[in-house]
């Protein structure tokens, strides 16, 4: 074995014992340092022939190479131990529970709203509000519906202590429907509204509550008829509950600010209410009556009017079984939404 | 409106079934709300025979009965009524009884017993309980035969829900006409043999009678009857109709006087004759009530009128309430002899609201308030007085009949073009003719137009055809509203989306949400109680609106602010539980205004902004690991709130006890722009500059709603919230941004945001000023080394000319003239 060949086994035993880039950097000052082997070796240039000399430079630095490779290659096996145990150290409880805050949600009734506007925002709609204290004239007269008429009882009213300008007392509005009469009567057709909001009356049970939410739709034009009504409060059905499935009809009934008018039921095909009809919606084509009160000549502009409960909606879509978890706001059953 | 199956089909002629007739009604409006048997479901019930009754050998209590229901029987039986001969309901072996029991053959005490005896009460029947039934009035031939079947307890009751609009089909013979337009079935008349015209006494003479006031009543029927005999008990089947229609047998007249109501929609009143007052012939007046006339009631009712009633009078007073109810003085008691029938025509207009004023309703005002019939006060009088005659004998008077002003009815337009709009389908003359047919409505063609138009008239009972519309609705219905196409609407779209420099309030509610917030819905009326805690104590006006009739006072007042509806949930959930608790609610709230007009948005005197509030209580974050569990503050709030107004040009600055339910030291009003703050009370405040407050709820709210830490709130003016700033790009600056930090330290009154404030203002009188890009304090220190009295307040003082790289010398002229201004103005010392 030559000198070289020994060294070069040497550098090789010497590496190989190396643990850690230290005890490495160590080792290759003992072979490539400036008092290293290699070194040493250097030295004996001086008293060599030119040829030897040749020779000599070639052995050795081939052996410098040898010896850079084998070094690289014992850092680079070094390099990822220390790399993989530093990792493994590092290692973290990854099933442990995020950090920071939650985050909330907005009540059910105002998720079905959005839904509702999202859906009616599609084709056209405006969303439009009006106030929740309201007099005679938007609640009861424009809609056709005159003082001691007995549609009046049908829908029983909050009176406030404070008249308004007619000298009549203010009152809770008992529907959504007095913003058609604000909007349209503000407004030039076509009109094509819904407006969503909270309405008051007198009356609180297992499915009554004194405060509930509806939705009003408005779409007033110069041949916005029945059949219009139907074709798309059926498909706003449908895709409200995502379902094709639904069984919808159309039957008569009556308000006083639409002739004909409509009561809108629904049936499931399956779940809890399986087959049985729901009502969900009054609707019809707006009374002459209040097409003028809109200040609309009615031979000239037709249209319909719909309003439906948001919390019934609600319910029928969430399977809430009670009206009035929704204003109980248990925090228990607003986290379920 | 109750209505039994049987009593329907006396009218008509048909061959669907009682579901099928619901359907029909459903679907031409008039609403079946539901169908149910009279009884629950039971079988194997047969009436039976008591053949011998003896006594049990092992129990003193129960007897053995050999009873006849085609073979003969041993049954035990505990009644004490059990008789032999007496006619028995048995449920024999494999019987069902209500409530799912069943009935087999079984031992008692040692002997076999094979059925049982039933009561009313467990054929559910009735409540009753002693004893068994006795049915010994019934034939000893049906024998064997289903109680059900004898007892006629398969009758269906069908619940009506009649709207308002059709006072028409508040009789089983208005609903037998419903049925009959929409199916075509044959009509009978089961009352034709009361409808001949009655032998009358001429020597009885008719009433007199005198209309004053023909806006109350339109027409006035009446007949006298003498010598009936009220004492006869109600048939059977007059007792058996109205017990179908939910209606208690009271005496014969006042029977057959609902009765036929009930048949034909046609409320009558009679009266005691002979406790009718007129000397000197006078009349029987039918006027206006004079103030203060009292009347007491048939319900023993005081009365004292004013000229929104009606009256029917006699010489001394008011002897019924017209259209609502009759008065005691003249009611029909027992061993009342003659008797005066009344059918009137009240109208409508002069009937409603009266029931409701006396807060109770009638029958009769439910009927005459939707109107009733003015055409056949006569032939109804007729039906009464035959029904009458023929149970309680009696010689018929003549009929009087006023008319003073009914109703015309007139001829309304009907354009088949018109019609076809309105429903976006084609109708057919022939269909148009046959429906108006089949409502008995007269109609002409009219021969002067091209367009196919009819003259229609409704019949007198039709209350709710005033206008082309209701013709049209009327044709719908009877097409079936099923038959309408299904079309979807064609329309101009325009494209519409919200201004990019407006938030909405679903935007805004997104906000409170991703702070882990749960949106609540509270009623708009809270506690009167409630009320004064929340208002301020300096208040020159009252803002507060009532309700008139609430439904209890813990909802008597509309809410002028929404934090104590939060406060309520609040304390709802800690009783349910909960730890942490964060909610807003963004909501209308109500204050009282004069100054307010009406316009198209808003009612006069009313103010009726929406509002943001939220509210936390508890810990900072819930309960998890690696956090120091902190309870929230005042700061915990105010970064919600910076969140929510980031957009914002605002600024927030704290005031003293402006805020009664915020604790004094720990409030603060928002201010949109700079504001003199002296005199600022924070409700007629809000809407001029100042959109909100926020703090910690005030001690004494604390230990009144029994809450051991504090809640934060704020309330902020929600449409104020929805300005955006538009985004508009600045260049961003290469050159180096240089930090210099400062800390003084300042006596503990001195806040930090007067000495932002300050150096900002006098930012332009410095020579660098300009450069100045921010002075923000980030950190506060107290204790060691600093004395109580004191804090220590590190600032950030952020400089860059954005051309070029700073000079030392600028740097330092700047941050010295900043040292001077605030040790100058806050008894502040630079710390070392």
């Amino acid at each position: 074995m030559s000198d070289f060949d020994r060294l070069i086994s040497e550098a090789s035993i010497a590496f190989d014992n190396s643990k850690s880039i230290n005890e490495l950097d160590f080792a290759k000052s003992l072979f490539l340092g400036k008092s290293g082997s290699l070194s040493e070796v250097f030295k004996t240039f001086s008293t060599a022939t030119p040829q030897e000399k040749r020779e000599l430079g070639k052995s050795v630095n081939s052996v410098k190479l040898k010896i850079a490779e084998m070094l690289a290659s014992r850092k680079a096996i070094i390099l990822a131990t220390e790399t993989t145990k530093r990792l493994s150290e590092e290692a973290i409880d990854i099933s442990l529970p995020g950090r920071g805050l939650r985050i909330g949600a907005v009540h059910p009734v105002t998720r079905v709203i959005r839904r509702i506007e999202n859906i009616f925002s599609s084709i056209g709609f405006d969303i439009v509000d009006g106030p929740e204290i309201e007099n005679d004239w938007f609640n009861f007269t424009a809609l056709n519906n005159p003082e001691n008429h007995p549609a009046r009882s049908m829908q029983d009213t909050f009176y406030i202590d404070k008249k308004d300008e007619n000298k009549l007392p203010l009152l809770l509005r008992t529907h959504t429907s007095p913003v058609q009469v604000r909007f349209a009567s503000n407004n030039n057709p076509p009109i094509k509204i819904i407006a969503p909001g909270r309405t008051y009356r007198v009356d609180s049970d297992a499915t009554h509550s004194p405060m509930f939410h509806q939705v009003e739709g408005l779409w007033i034009g110069r041949n916005i008829n029945f059949s219009d009504l139907k074709g798309l409060y059926i498909s706003f059905l449908k895709i409200f509950f995502e379902s094709n499935d639904l069984k919808i009809r159309f039957r008569p009934s009556f308000f006083p600010f639409t002739e004909p008018s409509a009561e809108i039921d629904l049936a499931f095909p399956d779940g809890p209410h399986k087959g049985k009809w729901l009502e969900v919606s009054g609707a019809g084509q707006v009374h002459p009556n209040v097409i003028k009160n809109f200040g609309y000549d009615p031979e000239i502009f037709i249209g319909f009017a719909f309003g439906s409960g948001i919390e019934r909606l609600a319910m029928l879509r969430y399977g809430v079984s009670d009206l009035r978890f929704f204003f109980e706001n248990d925090l228990r059953f607003l986290k379920q939404f | 409106m109750l209505i039994s199956e049987s009593w329907l089909r006396t009218w008509l002629d048909t061959n669907l079934s009682i579901e099928e007739v619901a359907d029909v009604l459903t679907m031409a409006g008039i609403e079946v709300d539901s169908i149910d048997t009279i009884v629950p479901n039971f079988s194997k019930v047969v009436l039976g025979k008591v053949i011998k009754v003896a006594k049990h050998p092992n129990a003193d209590r129960l007897k053995v009965c050999t009873v006849n229901v085609g073979k003969n029987l041993e049954i035990i039986c505990g009644a004490p009524n059990v008789t032999e001969n007496m006619l028995v309901a048995c449920a024999i072996d494999g019987a069902i009884l209500p409530g799912n029991i069943k009935i087999k053959q079984t031992k008692m005490r040692g002997i076999s017993s094979f059925g049982m005896l039933c009561s009313e009460k467990e054929l559910g029947i009735s409540n009753e309980t002693i004893g068994i039934m006795d049915l010994t009035n019934y034939n000893s031939t049906q024998i064997g035969e289903s109680i059900r079947e004898l007892l006629n307890l398969n009758e269906k009751i069908l619940t009506l829900k009649i709207t308002p609009n059709r006072g028409d089909c508040l009789s089983v013979r208005g609903v037998a006409r419903e049925i009959f337009a929409s199916t075509k079935c044959i009509m009978k008349n089961p009352i034709i043999s009361f409808e001949k015209k009655s032998l009358v006494d001429l020597s009885i003479g008719s009433p007199k009678v005198l209309i004053h006031d023909p806006d109350l009543c339109g027409r006035f029927s009446a007949r006298i009857i003498k010598n009936v005999d009220s004492k006869v008990k109600t048939p059977r089947w007059i007792v058996d109709k109205l017990s179908h229609a939910g209606q208690k047998s009271i005496s014969v007249l006042v029977d057959i006087s609902n009765y036929v109501m009930l048949e034909l929609g046609r409320p009558s009143h009679i009266f005691d004759y002979d406790k009718i007052t007129l000397i000197n012939k006078k009349t029987i007046d039918v006027r206006w009530a004079k103030k203060n006339e009292k009347i007491k009631l048939l319900n023993s009712e005081e009365i004292t009128c004013h000229e929104f009633f009606g009256v029917i009078a006699d010489q001394e007073g008011p002897v019924a309430i017209a259209g609502i109810m009759g008065g005691e003085r003249s009611a029909v008691k027992e061993g009342t002899k003659n008797i005066m029938i009344e059918t009137a025509f009240w109208k409508p207009d002069a009937i409603r609201g009266r029931a409701q004023n006396l807060r109770f309703s009638t029958e009769a005002s439910h009927r005459f308030e939707r109107g009733v019939d003015f055409e056949s006060t006569v032939a109804d009088l007729e039906v009464i007085s035959s029904i009458i005659q023929s149970i309680c004998g009696g010689e018929l008077g003549e009929i009087t009949d006023q008319i003073s002003d009914i109703p015309k009815c007139k001829k309304i337009l009907f354009r088949k073009s018109r019609c076809e709009k309105i429903l976006g389908m084609k109708v057919s003359d022939a269909q148009v003719k046959e429906i108006f047919k089949s409502l008995c409505f007269k109609y002409e063609v009219n021969s002067e137009e091209t367009d196919d138009t009819f003259f229609v008239q409704a019949p007198a009972y039709r209350f709710d055809i005033h206008i082309e519309e209701d013709l049209i609705e009327e044709v719908v219905r009877m097409i079936g509203y099923d038959s309408i196409p299904i079309r979807l609407p064609v329309s101009d779209l325009k494209p519409k989306v919200m201004s990019e420099k407006l938030m909405n309030f679903q935007a805004l509610k997104d906000l409170m949400v991703s702070q882990d917030f749960y949106e609540v819905i509270n009623y708009g009326f809270i506690d009167d109680k409630l009320v004064n805690l929340f208002k301020s104590k300096n208040e020159t006006q009252d803002i507060s609106l009532k309700l008139i009739n609430p439904i209890s006072s813990n909802m008597s007042v509309m809410r002028h602010t929404l934090i104590p509806g939060l406060i309520n949930v609040l304390v709802e959930n800690l009783n349910n539980q909960q730890k942490r608790i964060r909610i807003f609610e963004l909501g209308r709230v109500f204050i009282a205004n004069n100054k307010v007009v009406a316009n198209k948005n808003s009612v006069h005197g009313v103010e009726q902004p929406y509002r943001l509030s939220a509210l936390i209580h508890g810990s900072t974050h819930h309960e998890q690991w690696g956090l120091e569990d902190k309870k929230v503050d005042f700061f915990d709030m105010k970064k919600i709130l910076e969140n929510l107004l980031t957009n914002l040009n605002f600024e927030l600055r704290v005031i003293n006890s402006e805020v009664p339910f915020l604790h004094p030291g720990r409030g603060a009003l928002i201010f949109m722009n700079e504001k003199n703050l002296d005199s600022l009370d924070y409700f007629s405040a809000l809407g001029d500059g100042v959109i909100g407050y926020i703090g910690e709820l005030h001690p004494h709210l604390c230990s009144l709603f029994d809450l051991a830490t504090p809640p934060m709130v704020f309330e902020v003016s929600a449409s104020e919230l929805t300005l955006k700033t538009f985004p508009s790009y600045k260049k961003i600056s290469k050159v180096p941004v240089v930090r210099r930090d400062l800390a003084f330290i300042v006596p503990n009154y001195v806040s930090v945001g007067s000495i932002v404030v300050e150096v900002l203002k006098r930012k332009s009188s410095f020579k660098f000023g300009g450069l100045l890009l921010k002075f923000e304090m980030f950190d506060l220190y107290q204790g060691k080394g600093i004395s109580d009295a004191e804090k220590s307040l590190a600032f950030m003082v952020l400089m860059q000319d954005t051309n070029r790289t700073l000079e030392e010398y600028m740097v330092e002229s700047l941050v010295q003239d900043i040292v001077i201004t605030v040790e100058k103005n806050f008894a502040a010392k630079l710390r070392a």
